[in-house]
């Protein structure tokens, strides 16, 4: 196959892939911004807890890679839950925009540096799920890196299908979309924040392990990540699904083609600049709502 | 009402405040150094991601001191000399390092200070320590030549860390010599300025026979390369070398997931061991060369030193070490030839110390040069290892002598 | 004057003096004097932070304006042969210049949205710093930054801005002028619009006020000074990063708006006593050494979780203490 091309195929290749990660990323940032109107700026920190919670129950207590994600989920869901109730619970004598953002920092800075002072400094890894890669569509991919997707999209659809089908899930939609409208039909505002929590810190534990067993684990690896989600959630609009779907897709590739065509500035600066410019034309995002 | 409570509580605040920063004058201070104590202050990352940088350098310091310390110190003379080390945090970032070399300068005053990692960080030390007449060593450098490197300008600045492209002429020969079919290589590059590297590299290639048919640059910072692969691959090359990077790991990973096979130099001192246990892919752990060294098959001094890590820190030993006790070793080497700890005295001693062999480090006979090149014998060059992993095997082939 | 003026100055003068005598009170100590410095620079970046703030806005990115403010000073010595304080007007009306083109598309995006906008932006303009070799000196840095030329004093005669002590008295100077001038402008018909335009937007646009245009003129005074820190910082500094770790990058930005709630932002000294407390207990924890940002965390959690004004917050406690002692007299 011409050069050129396969080149531009594998690119592809590489976004789609990065695209799927970015986006559980961004559900969980998405989740917690439109439902409890929080930039939850620590939600790279939860990411990589997560991640390090797989690392210590695999190489500690030896326990299986699957297994160890799904128990890091909901370990993660439960510490989020602990956070909303008693660090992000809004009160009526509290800034409702400036307190998350101290709150969350602080929480950041308690967070890498208690990852430091309990696994170290050094680097560490998560056992690969799958050696070796497939030839797709012209391009190599790494197997686990497919697989990757296949849990991301996983864990999209059983969001997806939870928000349409049962009664909680329906009520967040609810609380999203119209705060006051949900309470006077009874909802009750700190029960969908908890569950907004739970859900988006489930998901970054999700994207932390992944992440961890594709590239690498250590106590600051949650910041880049972190601004790949909020462009992801400005890209998609606030409060949509389908937007963060999108929105992570598009993301991934650019990351996956402009460094490939244009080099390391181009990559840097085009996704801010799509963002900003989007965010100028239309606020919402392109999905988002009010 | 409100606003006497607030003028009130302002001037309670600052006049606090104010205290505060006082007492931290004296809280901190070390007391005025007597004579036999010579105080050496270390301004490397401790936090971010470059921390586990900061902490090997900090241990292989204060690891040759503590055993200098513990021989009841350096004799100078009638004088008998003990050392201490104290580090401070440059959180990566030009004001953090100014504001910690102020800190050791001006509260602990410490004779010497030695660190920095990133040529902000040298730019910023340096601008404290030169006021103040102050030696600064520097520890590490990406760029040999960049602004922030010694000059006949800059006095008091002195680098005992080798220049990277030290490391051209002795992976070229070993490549040539054993992947004699590798003609076509693509260099990939952290997108600093490497330029002059990377323009030198292509020359010495060319003249062995290997041509340069593509550069790859990276952002700093990336963790993801099968980007920047995707396009190296494209150029088709039969070698890759990864020029100076910390990050060669990953680089070798995405490199063999996305196919090559070729050879693949990476010319950092990235231990083969590191490669081991991050790589957690066995298929890739093929055809790599690294100027790292074999921590299997350590010389007696390396032994010395990988000893005195496990007798006093838990975490594995990293070789980085070995390069911050070269620098104090070599301080104290050159204090020895100089008969004196003054700084400006160790500092000339150490330029007449050219001759090969004229100082003693871990990696073999060394000595200072740079007239050439940097105006002044104020740079190290020493032996750098050299070593192939093969089928996740290492074979440690040795010191070899710079050219 | 009423007895509470004559309070008030007497405080202001108590401060003026303890502030010019820090030099000596600290032994000349160039590490404590730098760290004085970098305050000041950090109490002027909060303080205009806090303009913005006065329209409810959060602006994530004010470090994008001092970058503009430190890089633009710079070359306007470097390269353009200005002397220092044209060059720093200079950066100041730039950044300023720079907020007011921005200024409108940025300014109808609002709340959540406007923070991550400028947060972005921000990081924009230290990117395109970061690699524009040719401008910025791109990866490798701009060194060689100059002090400002020394002047002649009667009484102390030629004052270098190499020394560490003659450039704290420079910033202080250009410090309290600037906060005078913050202080004037809010208290003045511009500040009350703002806080008319804040409690009220639609309100105040049915009554014929140019809602957007008083935003504007907010974003480019709160942007001026935010390049005058930035100036001083270049010309004390003498050297200039554009990388993630540095001054410009976002973590800075989120430093800020900590230093601002910890202090309090609903008073116009409550960013300044934040900035001084957080800097010290900074420094101070400084043994801590890789658990030093930890205790930052924590104390900026507690902060704001239990003293929702801030640290001003505490005020209130005396000032109702005072109150009820008074019989009611005026604001």
């Amino acid at each position: 196959m011409n050069l050129q091309v396969q080149m531009w195929l594998q690119a592809v290749v590489n976004g789609v892939a990065l695209g799927w990660l970015y986006i559980v990323m961004a559900l969980g940032l998405t989740w917690i911004l439109s439902i409890m109107g929080i930039l939850q700026l620590a939600h790279g920190e939860v990411y990589m807890i997560g991640a390090y919670v797989v690392y210590y129950l695999c190489s500690s207590l030896g326990l299986n890679v699957y297994f160890s994600i799904l128990i890091s989920m909901v370990v993660m869901a439960a510490f989020g839950i602990f956070l909303e109730r008693f660090l992000f619970r809004v009160r009526a004598d509290r800034d409702p925009v400036l307190t998350p953002i101290v709150v969350s920092t602080g929480l950041s800075l308690i967070l890498t540096s208690g990852a430091v002072a309990g696994f170290g400094l050094y680097e560490k890894s998560i056992p690969r799920l799958l050696y070796g890669s497939v030839r797709l569509f012209g391009g190599a991919v790494p197997k686990d890196r497919l697989l990757a997707i296949i849990f991301s999209a996983a864990a999209l659809l059983l969001l997806f299908l939870f928000l349409k089908r049962s009664r909680w899930g329906q009520a967040i939609m609810a609380s999203a979309q119209n705060r006051e409208g949900a309470l006077l039909r009874g909802i009750d505002p700190n029960q969908m924040a908890m569950i907004s929590m739970a859900i988006g810190c489930a998901m970054a534990a999700l994207a932390g392990a992944l992440a961890g067993s594709i590239l690498m684990l250590q106590p600051y690896m949650g910041s880049q990540p972190m601004l790949k989600g909020l462009v992801i959630i400005v890209l998609g609009g606030l409060g949509s699904l389908p937007g963060a779907f999108v929105g992570g897709m598009l993301l991934g590739l650019i990351d996956g083609t402009i460094p490939v065509i244009f080099g390391p500035a181009a990559a840097a600066l085009a996704p801010l600049i799509i963002v900003i410019l989007i965010l100028l034309i239309r606020p919402t995002g392109m999905f988002g709502h009010e | 009402m409100k606003r006497r409570g607030v003028t009130l509580k302002l001037l309670g605040v600052v006049l606090s405040a104010a205290l505060l920063v006082g007492a931290m004058g004296t809280f901190h201070q070390t007391s005025a150094a007597p004579a036999k104590h010579v105080k050496i202050g270390s301004v490397m990352p401790i936090t971010g991601p470059l921390a586990v940088l900061g902490l090997a350098f900090n241990r292989g310091w204060q690891l040759y001191l503590d055993k200098i310390n513990s021989q009841g110190g350096l004799k100078i003379g009638d004088e008998t000399y003990l050392f201490d080390l104290i580090s401070e945090d440059s959180k990566l970032s030009a004001e953090g390092a100014s504001t910690a070399a102020k800190k050791l300068i001006n509260q602990d005053k410490v004779d010497y200070v030695v660190g920095g990692i990133m040529e902000f960080e040298l730019e910023a030390i340096y601008q404290a320590t030169s006021t103040r007449k102050v030696p600064f060593i520097i520890a590490n450098i990406n760029v040999p030549g960049h602004q922030a490197d010694v000059s006949p300008k800059k006095p008091f600045l002195v680098r005992l860390f080798y220049s990277h492209d030290d490391s051209h002429s002795i992976d070229l020969d070993y490549l040539v010599k054993t992947y004699p079919k590798a003609k076509k290589m693509v260099i990939v590059a952290p997108d600093v300025d490497y330029d002059r590297m990377i323009e030198h590299l292509t020359a010495q290639a060319k003249v062995v026979g290997i041509d340069v048919v593509g550069v790859g640059k990276w952002a700093f910072g990336t963790t993801d390369f099968i980007p920047t692969y995707t396009k190296a691959l494209a150029m088709n090359p039969e070698v890759i070398w990864a020029m100076v990077s910390g990050q060669a790991t990953y680089q070798l990973m995405a490199a063999r997931q996305l196919g090559f096979k070729g050879p693949f130099v990476s010319n950092v001192p990235l231990g083969p061991e590191v490669f081991q246990h991050v790589v957690n892919d066995p298929t890739a752990l093929t055809d790599v060369i690294t100027n790292g060294v074999d921590l299997s098959r350590p010389n007696e001094m390396i032994k010395d030193v990988m000893g005195r890590w496990d007798a006093k820190f838990k975490d594995p030993f990293v070789s980085d070490c070995l390069a911050a006790w070269d620098q104090t070793w070599i301080l104290t080497q050159a204090m020895e030839k100089a008969k004196s700890v003054a700084g400006d005295k160790v500092i000339a001693a150490l330029e007449t110390m050219t001759a090969p062999g004229s100082l003693k480090t871990c990696f073999g006979p060394g000595q200072m040069g740079g007239a050439k090149r940097f105006g002044v014998n104020r740079v190290l060059t020493r032996p750098l290892p050299l070593t192939r992993i093969m089928n996740g095997k290492t074979e440690f082939i040795g010191f070899m002598t710079v050219k | 004057m009423s007895k509470k003026g004559r309070v008030n100055a007497f405080v202001l003068g108590a401060l003026a003096l303890l502030a010019l005598l820090m030099p000596a009170i600290l032994a000349h100590n160039e590490y404590l004097i730098s760290v004085l410095i970098l305050i000041l620079l950090n109490i002027l970046m909060v303080s205009s932070l806090r303009t913005i703030a006065l329209l409810r806005e959060i602006s994530l990115g004010h470090v994008g304006f001092s970058l503009i403010g430190s890089y633009a000073s710079a070359l306007f010595m470097m390269k353009c042969g200005l002397s220092f304080w044209p060059a720093l007007l200079a950066s100041g009306l730039l950044s300023a210049a720079v907020a007011l083109i921005l200024g409108y598309p940025f300014l109808r995006v609002k709340g959540i949205y406007f923070s991550i906008l400028t947060l972005l932006t921000a990081e924009t303009f230290r990117l395109v710093a970061f690699y524009w070799r040719g401008l910025t000196g791109g990866t490798m840095g701009l060194v060689g930054v100059p002090a400002p030329g020394p002047i002649a004093l009667p009484l102390l005669g030629t004052v270098s801005f190499d020394e560490t002590g003659a450039y704290y008295y420079l910033t202080l100077i250009v410090i309290a002028v600037c906060m005078g001038a913050l202080y004037l402008i809010e208290r003045s018909h511009l500040g009350f619009t703002w806080r008319a335009i804040r409690n009220g937007e639609e309100l105040s646009q049915s009554v014929g006020i140019n809602v957007i245009g008083y935003k504007i003129i907010n974003f480019a005074i709160a942007s001026f000074f935010a390049g005058i820190a930035g100036s001083l910082f270049a010309h004390y500094q003498r050297s200039l990063s554009a990388d993630f770790t540095s001054r410009f990058g976002v973590v800075t930005s989120i430093y800020l708006v900590v230093y601002m709630v910890v202090g309090g932002q609903r008073s116009f000294l409550g960013p300044a006593i934040g900035t001084i407390v957080l800097t010290v207990i900074s420094e101070w924890a400084r043994p801590m050494k890789e658990y030093q940002p930890m205790i930052i965390g924590a104390i900026a959690i507690l902060v704001v979780l239990f003293m929702p004004g801030g640290l001003v917050g505490l005020s209130s406690v005396l000032g109702r203490r005072d109150k009820r002692l008074e019989s009611g007299g005026g604001m």
